[in-house]
């Protein structure tokens, strides 16, 4: 705030902005201590990326967390697609958290901007506010439940597979 | 106080209560616990039942299942039930005590007071769900392209068999999700993402027994597939020796030939009883979700088809006899389409009009 003093007001409505996304964002949600997200809110920064930028690749090493504020990404592991983002969503959690390596790639589908996170905002985060926390579990839990079922998906394959040997 | 004591060991033992800074907070919480005792052969909690408690495990054996299907085994510092204890949502699969257990009992609301009180322990769950999500991501692809593997394997991939496997994906995956650019996998590949689940593996090599026969043959190719798969997972062999019986050269037939050969597949897969695990599956199979259910009533015709030829690329290759007679799991698909109709339109209120 106290660095470009000439320039606050565009700068003011884009942090406003960004409060207001971030109270949007799913593991944002219903957080008792409001003042935490405003302060986290100046912090970010947001960058732009080029349609077709490669975002990060899998294997690689990774601690930032992305929130998609305008654009589309495609999620792939290889050629295999696993999702198309828009704005609102996030990704690159997963590296951030266990500290493994990126489990999948990103690529801005067209031009996209993303709002970054290091690893110590969240993990500070979390510890001004456990909901931040709740809520990242309950999205995994989500996560692996829709996984579990498409587990279970792969196994209806088995009759599909039956019902050729029938037919 | 010797019991809270004791407590705190097992608890500073679990993955999720690792590398607590305040110790006094985890403390508080094991003095705080109940601890149960269930007697051997006893259900805590089943599938589709609600859930706001996490069970950490201080002796004893416990299963985690779906139906008959074992999906883990649990002994001392192993927990469970902590999905629904966060999500809220009916817990995914059942649990059953295989010898006399005892557990200590987290609500939900201590387990919010120590994630509050320590940080850690939220961030430890989340690695912890986040590990799990990176498995079944492989599991998943795994197994998807070990099978695509074996159906690949003689070159006689159909086009109906493809949609039906991008129909599966779609639904989950998202509407962009192309079957296409799944890669065939190496039996090593396959073993490094399997291997660890045992019950996973087994399963997986008797699907891929069965997409194997489906077409009606068991060609020298699908035989070479199977077994390095086998191999890599150390599965035993049985099964695959048992099918040598009728395994047929790369290069088809005459069509008197591949008729004969129909008709001895039919006699052989009987007497063999190959089928008689998937059979016992088939019937244990506990239909829990509209999807399933509609699945199963699309996918099993409603009545016996009548026999066929199959012709590929322009030559009969098998003559297929009404599948009532030829068919060694016909019973158990149609106890199942039966069993999936009831489930939608008593369970669910479902029109299935369209289905009959």
């Amino acid at each position: 705030m106290d660095m470009e003093k000439d320039n606050s007001a565009p700068v003011k409505t884009s942090r406003t902005n960004h409060l207001h996304f971030l109270q949007q964002v799913q593991i944002f949600k219903e957080i008792a201590n409001d003042t935490f997200l405003t302060q986290l809110a100046t912090n970010l920064e947001e960058v732009v990326f080029p349609a077709g930028h490669t975002i990060f690749t899998q294997g690689e090493e990774g601690y930032l967390l992305y929130f998609l504020v305008s654009g589309k990404v495609r999620v792939h592991i290889e050629e295999f697609q696993l999702a198309q983002l828009e704005p609102g969503a996030y990704f690159g959690e997963m590296a951030l958290f266990d500290s493994q390596p990126r489990s999948a790639s990103v690529i801005a589908l067209e031009e996209s901007k993303c709002l970054v996170l290091t690893q110590q905002q969240v993990y500070q985060a979390m510890k001004e506010s456990p909901s931040v926390a709740l809520n990242m579990i309950r999205v995994l839990c989500q996560r692996v439940r829709k996984l579990n079922r498409l587990f279970g998906a792969s196994e209806d394959l088995f009759y599909s597979i039956i019902r050729r040997q029938i037919l | 106080m010797m019991l809270s004591q004791s407590n705190l060991q097992l608890l500073q033992d679990v993955p999720i209560f690792k590398e607590i800074e305040r110790e006094e907070s985890l403390s508080k919480l094991a003095a705080s616990l109940e601890e149960v005792e269930f007697k051997a052969g006893h259900t805590i909690f089943k599938q589709g039942e609600p859930g706001t408690l996490l069970y950490i495990v201080v002796s004893g054996n416990i299963e985690v299942h779906i139906g008959g299907f074992r999906l883990a085994k649990l002994g001392p510092g192993d927990y469970f039930g902590e999905m629904s204890l966060f999500d809220s949502e009916p817990h995914s699969a059942s649990v059953t005590t295989l010898e006399v257990s005892k557990c200590l009992v987290i609500t939900q609301q201590q387990i919010y007071q120590a994630i509050a009180d320590s940080p850690e322990v939220g961030l430890n769950v989340i690695r912890l769900l986040c590990q799990r999500v990176r498995q079944l991501n492989l599991h998943i692809t795994a197994w998807l392209r070990g099978l695509l593997t074996v159906a690949w394997a003689d070159n006689q991939y159909s086009t109906e068999e493809k949609t039906i496997i991008e129909g599966l994906i779609k639904d989950d995956l998202g509407p962009n999700t192309n079957i296409g650019s799944l890669k065939p996998i190496s039996a090593p590949e396959l073993a490094a993402a399997l291997a660890s689940n045992a019950p996973v593996a087994e399963n997986f090599l008797r699907t891929a027994v069965i997409v194997a026969l489906a077409n009606g043959t068991y060609s020298e190719s699908e035989d070479r597939v199977l077994r390095e798969f086998s191999n890599a997972l150390g599965q035993s062999e049985e099964i695959l020796d048992a099918l040598r019986v009728i395994l047929i050269s790369d290069d088809v037939a005459t069509s008197e030939q591949t008729d004969a050969y129909a008709k001895a597949l039919a006699t052989m897969t009987q007497q063999l009883n190959v089928l008689k695990p998937v059979r016992n599956w088939l019937d244990e199979m506990e239909i829990k979700t509209p999807y399933t259910a509609r699945f199963l009533c699309k996918l099993i015709p409603p009545q016996c088809p009548f026999e066929r030829d199959i012709v590929l690329f322009g030559h009969k290759v098998v003559h297929i006899p009404p599948m009532c007679k030829l068919n060694p799991l016909y019973e158990q698909l149609v106890g199942l389409r039966f069993r999936a109709l009831s489930y939608l339109a008593d369970e669910c209120k479902e029109d299935i009009s369209a289905y009959i």
